[in-house]
């Protein structure tokens, strides 16, 4: 049997009861250390509670993933994923790989930053448009449709999530993002992503540590606001409770 | 203007009787000494090895003409000289033996100067070796020279470009043509037959008569060929026209383009760095040629793709054979030696505007066909060996410098054994760094004999698959990249009449309407349609592509005339799913997935050998060369000699100039030139294959189909 188990965003202390039993009563724990990152200590702290070792994997052993659902045909094994277990396709795609090769699956789904991050900054779920993911770009890859993407939910005035990628097993840096989304608009000159646009950064949400900036993007980039793990949102047309709770619960920058 | 020709056709000899008669070194030397060949080795052998240049004033008509020449090599293996000198000169002498008569290294010189745009004018040399020697009669003579004039105008009608076809057609009326004897210091055009009062016959009977200091006297060669190099071949004005149009895409309505076509000297600088030397005192010199402008020493310059970089112009001189002369000054048209510009390499744009749109690549004909492992004897002198094998190649582009990424072994490729040969003397001589070499290595090359594909790729998260299929390129259309009518890279000028082109060499419209790269002899296209996120993923795919082709399915050697198609895609929406980790590879199985189901074959190089040998002993020669897998082509009786033409995989060449004079006694004459690749024998493709693999520490037996599909 094969346990996708979400930790949530507070390393250890997100973890549910019913997940933490499971954990104990299987034969494997794995630690996913590839489709986003912890708290520093996660790993170290939930190796203490669970008394028992812990394996890491990366990006090598999820793509491979034949291996781990080998070992769930006869023994109980557990993923742990941080967030949530399903909001990365790598998982559903090793769920349903497992399900075909006839291997038991239980999901254990937890919070994600996806379902944390308009809350924190009081902004509204329904009022999002599909969250948008910046690459580390390259001489030979700068992905313009990142900027289709937001200019569609610009359009239909929809808030913008944006994720930011991994390296190193961290996020990128705020800095960093802001230099790619004002590249994307000296590309395709669309007039959306203009120093004078608001952007929010939250970083380390939920953990110790947590902040909630807010600006336009010339201030944010003067500012030289960093932190680690960061995300970012692009704010379209705020209604008076969105306004009133942004200007309450975020700084502005 | 160039002197080339086939080896030991007399180009040096030549040139230096004209440096000498120029009054630039002693007369008696002349033609003895080889100023030009001042290169330590290249006084050993016997051989030119570097493409010497040399300036020299010429009176003609009361009038005083400056001439820059440049003496090319010979020797195949340093073919990549002589195309670099044909985009400095105008026009070129090309000098052939009146006994050998035109060579296949003579119709290799041709093709690049014609494709340079470099005018010829014919120099029939030794013709004292036909009176004295073959004891030819004076119509004997004659009909020999009308044969080799034919010959070489069969060749100037073939490769001449088409606004020159019929102009360039040499006539010995008109005075193109001159022939003589350079060791002997004498020359004749018809017209200078007039001029000076001598007939066809007195030379006849002064040749025979041993009186060749006579005829020295009465029809100097330096007079007689600068003469006819100053009335046929073109001045920098008259050539530029239509030469920058060749060499430099570029807008000709700027004030850059004006000035080139006009070769203006008040223009803006341009230069093309032709050659790199290195001086063991001055350092890097770089040699070239002025198209626009005023050179002046002490002024800034920049150097094409270096930035805003400046450079000072801190030594300018003229070149005369090793020695320079300094000069404040030089103006466009010249041939320029400059100290200071460190970025330039052979190639290199140089030019008073950061922003000049550079002067087209050089192209060359022939890959280096043989590689050598290098490693130094002491280990401390590691860091200095990189350094010098930089340098190295940086003075001769023909040279390639590689590191094994599997062994860490720095590799050396040249384009013959004796080019590597040299180049390690001047490593431990020059550079004076002790090594140690493997044996030399062949080059190989990997193709295909059939179709593959549709082979699915699928990028390592699997949320990603690429379908291609590949099948071997059309031999017109490899014919066309090599001529360089099909650029490479992935950026092109007039897409229009590529498109047309290449529908008129096998490609489908689709095919050539999704052309995305061409690298090296083979090409990637797209004929997917309306797949989305594709664009922003195709340069990845680019980097699969040029992956695959840097390093083969088979053994990891190079790729050659293959047809890569992307026939289908499957991107995940997200782009943090399809970065470069996801889709390079994705890219690289498809693609060698597809190469495995089309026969994966190795090619080899191989060489053209021309041996001349007296007959009695001709056996031994076609055994030799049967036993080193080479197979006898022709053979021709030529006097007393026998003239066997033989193609011989350069693997069995190893080795070859010493085991064929003992097999002789030393009686034979011998010489080759590169003749592209061949399969290597269907017998031993696997074998040579798990030797090259296991040489760069890869298991012996390479992927099949299966792994690629399982990745």
């Amino acid at each position: 049997m094969l346990n996708i188990i979400g930790l949530g965003l507070r390393g250890t202390k997100s973890i549910t009861l019913e997940s933490f039993e499971v954990m104990k009563s299987c034969d494997s724990v794995y630690f996913e250390t590839y489709t986003s990152i912890s708290p520093g200590s996660t790993m170290a702290d939930l190796r203490n509670a669970l008394g028992r070792k812990l394996l890491e994997a990366g990006r090598d052993f999820i793509e491979s993933e034949k291996d781990i659902i080998d070992e769930s045909r006869d023994t109980k094994v557990c993923l742990l994923v941080t967030g949530d277990p399903l909001s990365a396709t790598t998982h559903n795609q090793l769920r349903l790989d497992a399900m075909k090769a006839g291997v038991e699956v239980r999901i254990f789904e937890n919070s994600s930053i996806i379902s944390v991050i308009p809350g924190v900054f009081g902004l509204m779920h329904y009022r999002f448009g599909p969250p948008v993911s910046i690459p580390f770009v390259s001489r030979s890859f700068f992905p313009t449709s990142v900027y289709d993407k937001i200019e569609k939910n610009i359009s239909m005035d929809l808030h913008t999530l944006l994720l930011l990628d991994l390296k190193d097993g961290k996020t990128m840096p705020v800095q960093e993002a802001v230099r790619i989304l004002e590249e994307l608009e000296r590309r395709r000159k669309g007039r959306i992503l203009e120093p004078e646009r608001d952007i929010c950064v939250a970083i380390a949400v939920s953990q110790p540590g947590q902040r909630l900036v807010f600006g336009t993007m010339g201030s944010i980039k003067k500012s030289g606001v960093e932190g680690n793990p960061a995300a970012l949102v692009l704010p379209s047309t705020l209604n008076d409770s969105e306004e009133t709770f942004l200007n309450e619960f975020a700084e502005r920058l | 203007m160039g002197i080339a020709a086939h080896i030991d056709h007399g180009k040096t000899t030549l040139s230096d009787n004209l440096i000498a008669g120029a009054g630039m070194m002693s007369e008696d030397l002349a033609g003895k000494q080889l100023l030009l060949d001042y290169d330590e080795q290249e006084q050993a052998r016997g051989i030119t090895i570097n493409a010497a240049t040399a300036s020299m004033v010429h009176d003609y008509d009361g009038d005083e003409y400056l001439i820059n020449l440049i003496d090319t090599p010979g020797h195949v293996d340093f073919g990549g000289d002589v195309t670099r000198a044909m985009r400095a000169v105008d026009g070129c002498i090309i000098v052939v033996d009146s006994v050998e008569g035109v060579m296949p290294q003579t119709e290799t010189v041709i093709r690049q100067a014609l494709r340079e745009r470099v005018k010829p004018v014919l120099f029939i040399n030794k013709v004292d070796r036909l009176i004295n020697e073959l004891k030819l009669n004076e119509e004997e003579m004659q009909k020999r020279f009308v044969k080799l004039i034919t010959d070489v105008n069969k060749l100037l009608a073939k490769y001449s470009p088409d606004e020159f076809k019929q102009s360039w057609q040499l006539n010995v009326q008109d005075g193109k043509v001159a022939f003589g004897s350079a060791y002997n210091n004498w020359a004749i055009s018809v017209p200078a037959m007039k001029t000076y009062g001598v007939t066809f016959k007195d030379i006849f009977q002064l040749v025979k008569d041993g009186k060749q200091k006579e005829l020295a006297k009465k029809a100097q060669l330096h007079r007689i060929v600068l003469n006819m190099v100053i009335k046929h071949l073109p001045d920098p004005k008259e050539s530029q026209k239509y030469r920058i149009p060749q060499i430099w895409r570029g807008d000709e309505d700027t004030p850059i383009g004006k000035s080139m076509m006009g070769c203006s000297r008040s223009g803006p600088v341009t230069m093309m760095i032709t050659k790199i030397i290195i001086d063991p005192h001055a350092g890097e010199i770089a040699v070239g040629r002025i198209f626009s402008g005023t050179l002046r020493k002490g002024s800034e310059v920049y150097v094409s793709r270096g930035g805003t970089q400046k450079y000072k112009v801190q030594l300018l001189s003229m070149m005369v054979g090793p020695d320079r002369i300094q000069v404040e000054e030089m103006p466009a048209g010249n041939i320029a030696a400059v100290v200071g510009i460190k970025a330039a390499i052979a190639g290199s744009t140089v030019s008073q505007e950061p922003e000049m749109e550079p002067f087209e690549p050089m192209t060359h004909y022939t890959d280096p066909v043989v590689t050598l492992a290098i490693e130094a004897k002491h280990t401390a002198d590691l860091p200095k060996l990189i350094d010098v094998l930089r340098n190295v190649s940086k003075a001769d582009p023909s040279i390639q410098v590689d590191i094994n990424q599997e062994t860490g072994e720095h590799l050396i490729s040249g384009m013959g054994e004796l080019h590597l040969e040299i180049t390690m003397y001047r490593i431990q001589h020059d550079y004076k760094v002790e090594v140690q070499t493997s044996d030399p290595i062949v080059v190989y090359r990997e193709t295909i004999e059939g179709r593959g594909g549709p082979f699915e790729g699928k990028s390592p998260n699997k949320h990603n698959r690429f379908y291609f299929e590949v099948e071997p390129l059309d031999e017109t259309l490899v014919q066309q990249i090599k001529e360089g009518n099909v650029p490479q890279g992935s950026k092109f000028k007039d897409k229009k009449a590529l498109i047309e082109l290449l529908q008129e060499n096998g490609l489908t419209r689709e095919e050539a309407r999704g052309l995305e790269l061409v690298e090296g002899m083979n090409i990637l296209t797209d004929v997917t349609k309306g797949i989305q996120y594709l664009d922003e993923t195709m340069e990845l795919l680019l980097e699969s592509f040029k992956e695959v082709v840097s390093k083969g399915p088979y053994a990891n050697e190079r790729v050659y005339g293959i047809k890569a198609r992307l026939v289908d895609a499957k991107l995940h929406e997200d782009s943090i799913h399809r970065g470069p980790a996801q889709v390079i590879p994705a890219g690289r199985n498809s693609i060698y997935g597809a190469m495995c189901q089309a026969r994966r074959i190795l090619m080899e190089p191989v060489q053209k050998v021309f041996i001349n040998v007296p007959q009695e002993i001709m056996g031994s020669v076609t055994n030799e060369i049967q036993q080193r897998r080479g197979v006898v082509e022709e053979m021709n009786q030529d006097g007393d000699d026998i003239v066997i033409i033989a193609r011989v995989p350069v693997s069995g060449m190893f080795g070859f100039a010493s085991a064929i004079r003992s097999a002789t006694g030393g009686k034979v004459l011998w010489n080759s030139e590169n003749a592209g690749y061949q399969k290597v024998p269907p017998e031993l493709q696997n074998e040579v294959a798990s030797k090259i693999r296991e040489r760069k520490g890869l298991k012996p037996e390479p992927y099949g189909v299966e792994y690629y599909a399982t990745l």
